[in-house]
C-alpha cells in the first residue's frame, strides 16, 4: 500500500536494562510510543537500515529464510546474549534488490544460516516489534555518501510504495559516538562530551521546530553542523530517511520521543 | 631466537619466546579460492600468488612447531580495552557479514586459556583495560579465522585471539599505536612467564582502498578483473614492504601515520605494531613471501624470524 511510518532509533544492548539508568528508561519508553504508533497505523512490514551492518561491494538486503540464533555481543560478551528469530519477507527483499539494481545500485540478497545480525537491529526489533511483523534489513553502504544514500532510498521507496502492505521504515543509528573507553557503572552512564551534549540538544531543537525552508536542507545542515564531532556514519541515516519521503525532503518537524546515553554515545528515538 | 622484552623464567623451567611473527592479511577470498572442506561456497581458484605465499608460511610453522599462535584481528573491534579469547574451545559457523557469498566457514579452535589469562593479567599490570572472553557461544570474527586457516589449516595448534581496541580510530594514530605498543609488551611478558614458544600473527592488509562494486558478480575469482586500486596505493605498499624487508622499523613507524592516511592502511588497527613491539622491534629484515591484490587492496604476506 504505502510507507505509513518512518522512525529513527538508536539501539545498544544497554537498553535491555532500563532499570539501571533513567536515560535508558526514557529511550525504551520512546520505543513503546513508536510501537503504539505502528499499531495504530496497522504496520504490516518493517524495513530496517542499520549503520552497524555494513556493505562495501554494492547493496545488501536480508532475505534469510531461517534468520535465528543467539547473538553474543562482541563487546559485552560476558553479559549480553541475545536469542533472535526474525520473520523475514524474502519476496520484499528480492523486490528491493531488483529496484535498487534498476536504479543503478546493484547488490545481493543474503539468505545464509548463521548470518550475524548486528546488535542494534536485534535490540531495536525486540523493542519495536513484539508481534513479529515480517521484516527485511538493508545494509549501510560505506561508499554511498549522503546524496547517493538518498538516491538509493528514493529508488527503494518506489518499490515499497508499490506493495500492498503498510510499511514502516526504520533507520537505526546513534547520533554522537563518543563511547566511554573505560569500564563504567551503567547506572552512571551519560552522554560524553560537552560539545556532543550541545549537539544533541541542538539536533533535537532543529528537527522539532524547523520550518519548511529549514526542513528542506535539514539533512545537510545537521551533517555540516556535526563536523569535527564523532558521529555515526556522518549522520547518513538522515539522508536515508529523507530519501524515503515522496518529495525527497523532510516535510514536517519530527516528534522526538527521547534522547539518552548509550555507553557515552548518544541515542535518539524519534518519529518522523 | 627473538628476545622478548622480559625473558622471565616460566614455572615449566624455560623462558617463553616468540619464535616468529607473520603479517597475515585476511581477505576471505583466499579461503574461498582454496575450497577447503570447512567453507561452504565453492570456487574455481584465484589469487594463487598470495595462496602460494601462505603455503610457504604453513611449511615454516610446521618447522617451528610452536605451542601457540596468537592473532590480533581488526574485525573484532572493541570499545573498552583489549579483549582476549579465553575459553577452552570455540566452534561454530562464521559467516562474513560483508562477503557472505564467499565465506561461510565451520570453525573449531582450541584456546590456550592459561596464556590468554596471563595476557589479561599483564595488561592490567601495565594499566591497560583488558577483558577475557569466556563465553563459549561467542562467534569468532572472520579476520581471526581466515588468517589462522591460511597459516595452519589443520587447526592443530592452540590459539589466542586478541581484539583490536578502537583507540587508533577513536583517538588518533599516536595514542592508538602507543596503546598497541603497550599491548605488545604485555603480550611478550605473558609469553615469557608462561613459557610458551609462540608465533604472533598480525591479521592486516596494507593499503585498504578497494572496489565498491563486485567486478564480476558471476565469478568473484575472475582474475582478469583483479588489480591494485591505484598506482599511488601500490607505491605506498612497495615503500612500506621495502622498509620492513630492510628492517628499518624506525622509518616505518615514522611514516606509519601518513601511510594510514594516504592508503587507508588496515595496519592502522594496530596488529602490526602490537606484533613488532612484542618482538622487541626486530633489527633484522622481514622475509616477503608474496604480495597481491584482493578487490584492489594491497596484501603482503611477510615473516619475521631470526636469520
Amino acid at each position: 500500500m504505502t510507507i505509513v511510518a518512518r522512525a529513527l532509533v538508536s539501539a545498544e544492548s544497554q537498553l535491555l536494562r532500563p532499570d539501571l539508568n533513567s536515560g535508558y528508561r526514557k529511550l525504551v519508553d520512546g520505543y513503546s510510543a513508536i510501537q503504539q504508533e505502528f499499531a495504530k497505523a496497522d504496520v504490516e512490514r518493517i524495513v530496517y537500515w542499520s549503520t552497524r551492518w555494513l556493505s562495501v561491494l554494492g547493496q545488501t538486503f536480508q532475505a534469510g529464510s531461517d534468520l535465528s540464533g543467539t547473538h553474543v555481543d562482541e563487546n559485552w560478551h560476558d553479559s549480553v546474549e541475545l536469542p533472535f528469530k526474525f520473520n523475514v519477507d524474502q519476496k520484499l527483499a528480492r523486490d528491493l534488490l531488483d529496484g535498487a539494481a534498476a536504479a543503478g545500485f546493484p547488490g545481493q540478497c543474503v539468505d545464509y544460516l548463521a548470518f550475524p545480525v548486528d546488535t542494534p537491529t536485534i535490540v531495536a526489533d525486540r523493542l519495536l516489534n513484539p508481534g513479529k511483523i515480517p521484516v527485511t534489513m538493508i545494509a549501510c553502504n560505506v561508499y554511498c555518501d549522503g546524496p547517493k544514500t538518498r538516491d538509493l532510498a528514493s529508488a527503494l521507496s518506489k518499490v515499497l510504495e508499490a506493495r500492498r502492505e503498510r510499511i514502516a521504515v526504520v533507520g537505526i543509528s546513534l547520533l554522537t559516538t563518543s563511547f566511554h573507553t573505560v569500564t563504567i557503572d551503567l547506572r552512571e552512564d551519560y552522554i560524553r562530551g560537552e560539545k556532543e551534549n550541545e549537539f544533541v540538544a541542538d539536533f533535537v531543537r532543529r528537527v522539532t521546530t524547523a520550518n519548511s525552508g529549514q526542513l528542506a536542507t535539514l539533512s545537510q545542515d545537521m551533517a555540516d553542523h556535526a563536523r569535527g564531532l564523532r558521529i555515526d556514519m556522518g549522520l547518513k541515516v538522515m539522508s536515508w530517511l529523507e530519501g524515503t519521503l515522496p518529495s525527497g525532503r523532510f516535510e514536517r518537524p519530527w516528534k522526538v520521543q527521547a534522547t539518552g546515553p548509550l555507553y557515552g554515545a548518544s541515542g535518539i528515538v524519534a518519529l518522523l | 631466537m627473538t628476545q622478548t622484552p622480559s625473558a622471565e623464567v616460566a614455572p615449566a623451567g624455560r623462558p617463553g619466546e616468540i619464535v616468529a611473527g607473520f603479517l597475515a592479511p585476511h581477505p576471505p577470498h583466499l579461503v574461498y579460492a582454496e575450497n577447503p572442506l570447512q567453507n561452504e561456497p565453492r570456487s574455481r581458484g584465484g589469487w594463487e600468488v598470495l595462496r602460494w605465499a601462505y603455503e610457504n608460511c604453513r611449511r615454516r610453522i610446521k618447522e617451528l612447531s610452536p605451542d601457540v599462535i596468537l592473532v590480533h584481528s581488526p574485525h573484532w573491534q572493541t570499545v573498552v580495552g583489549h579483549h582476549v579469547l579465553a575459553t577452552p574451545r570455540l566452534e561454530g559457523r562464521s559467516v562474513d557479514p560483508i562477503f557472505p557469498h564467499l565465506f561461510r566457514y565451520d570453525y573449531g579452535m582450541d584456546i590456550d586459556v592459561e596464556l590468554a589469562g596471563a595476557i589479561v593479567e599483564e595488561c592490567h599490570a601495565a594499566g591497560l583495560e583488558s577483558r577475557p572472553m569466556r563465553n563459549p557461544k561467542f562467534r569468532v570474527d572472520y579476520g581471526t579465522i581466515v588468517s589462522l586457516h591460511l597459516l595452519n589449516p589443520g587447526w592443530d595448534i592452540p590459539v589466542v585471539g586478541i581484539s583490536a581496541n578502537n583507540s587508533p580510530y577513536f583517538y588518533d594514530d599516536k595514542v592508538g599505536q602507543e596503546e598497541m605498543t603497550r599491548l605488545g609488551h604485555a603480550t611478550a611478558r605473558a609469553i615469557a612467564k608462561t613459557g610458551r614458544r609462540a608465533v604472533l600473527v598480525a591479521s592486516n592488509s596494507l593499503s585498504h582502498l578497494h572496489f565498491s562494486e563486485e567486478p564480476n558478480p558471476a565469478l568473484p575469482e575472475d582474475m582478469s578483473r583483479e588489480h591494485v586500486f591505484s598506482h599511488a596505493q601500490y607505491e605506498w605498499d612497495v615503500r612500506v614492504i621495502n622498509l620492513l624487508r630492510e628492517g628499518n622499523l624506525e622509518e616505518f613507524f615514522r611514516i606509519l601515520p601518513e601511510f594510514c592516511l594516504e592508503a587507508f592502511a588496515e595496519i592502522k588497527a594496530g596488529g602490526l605494531t602490537w606484533m613488532l613491539e612484542a618482538m622487541g622491534r626486530p633489527s633484522y629484515g622481514a622475509k616477503l613471501h608474496g604480495y597481491g591484490n584482493v578487490i584492489g587492496t594491497g596484501n603482503a604476506v611477510m615473516e619475521w624470524s631470526q636469520p
